[in-house]
């Protein structure tokens, strides 16, 4: 997946981690997931060649996670899951 | 919860302090309770202390080690990361929460890859090539943080902390200051008096030094220190910018500023002890800015030290009544007209030593009166007994010498004679005649202004030219005034002698 302009990709991305953020608290990997899931839902059903994986561009996920936080639009804390392992987690500000 | 209860004690504070500054207002406009003064800059220095506390991070700490999917990161991780966070230009502790998330990223990330079926060592390259070269993701999260929006909410959370450093530098300073005076007047007085006597700074003149502001001016280079260290560790902390990225403008900026409020717009008793602390003022901040500012003072922080400093305070009020300017020794003492033929010799020589202004016009009591002095203004009110005989007299003036505390005398500190090597007055005001309401008496008045003359000690004459043609001084006994000087640096130093 390449980005057709920085503008435009960079909005589109902000969109999507919104909506995958939603409600609960999800660390920078599980959102990628979730992008990852939702760009390729095909890819997620279809069984994978032997040796390959799925190309990914994450380049941008966490600056834009960090500029969501710096503008309020996301909040972070490093919280305990239920493995008891500390990570950054983001959820939507609330108000 | 208890930061809530912390920023809600706080904020009351700071309402509560608003309350008894203007209540310190009405006290000193009437003349009373000075040593109020302190209490709302103590109550301010307490609310920004708790405001502090309540608005510290609560976060947990990072993760030390990742090690829950399978052990520590591969070495090409690693290295992977050492390249980020050199290349990531942001302050220490904001490299190591990136530095964290991304090593919990791809520590999951491999994993991930691996349970599609990789091994660990091709898993790792995937992973590392789905963020990308680390030089470029750096550069894309510090564009993500260091926004022109952090940087003004940094510059102006910079100005803030400067205020709250400053009030925590007065409490220092006042600290500081009590102390010294303590030790300097109990067991260390007689090697302070050897060492002055030997630089001779005990035999200048302190009305010429400023000396009631000298503590104030102290205090003030420390204030500034302390000022400058908080607020630029507030503006690196709000803007994530390294230290390295903006102390230097910092310390410029704050410099000019106070360099120029500290020469040109306060007013003040100036002199050489003052003008050179009020002109280490803005190199004090500079030095507070630069100076291996990611280290804690002893008392920035710790709760014990802070407390220490709330106790001691309560000398603030002594420290307050002792550097506030002794404004009952502005005073111009009353020139008497009565003679006394029981003066010794010495005080006949003092008064021959006026001659050297003009003879004395020793034909009957003219003229008594007294001077009043507005900072550095003089109102002179002199009584006039004999008008008829006044009126034989023209261009009838006041004229202000330069002085010298008479040696011979008695309490010398208050006779004054005229300064040898000056041989005109420096300061001219012709004198008004009329009827003066204050003193509801005939009158000759006039105001002296001395503005712009460093010299503290006066000596005020009313002259006249008699009949004769010649210049008379009329009044046995001029007026002495002590004025310092009480203006701007500047001021200061463009004023002459």
């Amino acid at each position: 997946m390449r980005l057709l302009s920085r503008g435009a990709a960079e909005d589109r991305l902000r969109g999507q981690i919104l909506e995958a953020v939603g409600s609960e608290r999800r660390s920078g990997f599980e959102i990628a997931e979730l992008l990852a899931a939702a760009a390729s839902p095909e890819r997620e059903t279809a069984p994978p060649e032997p040796n390959t994986v799925a190309e990914r561009d994450e380049l941008a996920l966490y600056p834009t996670l960090h500029r969501l936080e710096a503008e309020r639009q996301l909040d972070a804390t490093w919280c305990p899951d239920a493995s008891g392992s500390t990570r950054r987690r983001y959820r939507l500000r609330r108000g | 919860m208890a930061r809530r209860i912390g920023l809600a004690v706080g904020l009351g504070l700071i309402l509560l302090s608003a309350i008894e500054f203007v209540v310190g207002l009405v006290l000193v406009g009437a003349g009373q309770a000075s040593g109020f003064i302190p209490l709302p800059i103590l109550t301010v220095g307490v609310a920004g202390w708790l405001l502090r506390q309540a608005l510290r991070s609560d976060d947990l700490p990072l993760p030390s080690a990742l090690g829950e999917r399978g052990g520590p990161l591969p070495a090409q991780a690693e290295a992977f990361l050492d390249t980020l966070d050199d290349s990531l230009g942001l302050p220490a502790d904001i490299c190591a929460e990136v530095r964290a998330e991304l090593s919990d990223h791809l520590a999951n990330s491999i994993a991930a890859i691996e349970a599609e079926g990789l091994d660990r060592d091709r898993a790792t390259r995937e992973a590392m090539a789905r963020l990308g070269r680390p030089e470029e993701l750096a550069r894309q999260l510090r564009a993500a943080h260091q926004s022109t929006r952090r940087l003004l909410a940094g510059a102006a959370g910079g100005v803030f902390q400067a205020g709250i450093g400053a009030l925590w530098g007065y409490v220092l300073g006042c600290v500081l200051f009590v102390l010294l005076v303590i030790v300097a007047i109990l067991p260390a007085r007689p090697v302070v008096d050897f060492i002055g006597d030997r630089l001779g700074l005990l035999h200048l003149d302190p009305w010429a030094g400023g000396f009631g502001t000298f503590p104030g001016a102290a205090v003030a280079c420390l204030v500034a220190f302390v000022a400058g260290r908080w607020s630029l560790r507030a503006l690196v902390t709000t803007s994530q910018r390294r230290t390295a990225q903006v102390a230097r403008w910092w310390a410029l900026g704050g410099f000019l500023l106070l360099a120029y409020f500290m020469t040109f717009r306060l007013t003040a008793q100036q002199g050489w002890l003052v003008v050179p602390l009020e002109l280490l003022v803005p190199v004090a901040f500079a030095a507070g800015v630069l100076f291996r500012t990611e280290r804690r003072l002893p008392f920035g922080a710790g709760r014990a030290p802070s407390l220490l400093a709330i106790l001691i305070l309560a000398t603030v009020p002594v420290l307050v009544l002792v550097a506030a300017p002794r404004s009952h020794d502005n005073y111009v003492t009353w020139a008497d007209y009565s003679w006394s033929s029981d003066l010794d010799s010495v005080e006949q020589a003092r008064q021959a030593g006026f001659d050297r202004v003009a003879p004395l016009w020793s034909d009957g009591d003219i003229v008594k009166g007294f001077g009043e002095l507005n900072s550095s203004v003089l109102d002179m009110r002199w009584h006039v007994f004999d008008k008829e005989g006044l009126a034989r007299f023209s261009d009838l003036r006041f004229e202000a010498w330069r002085a010298v505390s008479y040696q011979a005398a008695y309490d010398s500190e208050d006779y004054y004679v005229p300064a040898a090597g000056y041989s005109e007055p420096a300061v001219i005001a012709p004198a008004v005649l009329g009827y003066d309401n204050w003193m509801r008496a005939y009158a000759a008045t006039a105001r002296l202004d001395f503005r712009h003359i460093r010299n503290a000690r006066w000596t005020v004459f009313l002259t006249g030219i008699g009949p004769d043609g010649i210049r008379y001084r009329l009044g046995r006994e001029p007026a002495s005034a002590r004025i310092p000087f009480s203006g701007t640096v500047w001021d200061w130093l463009t004023a002459s002698d």
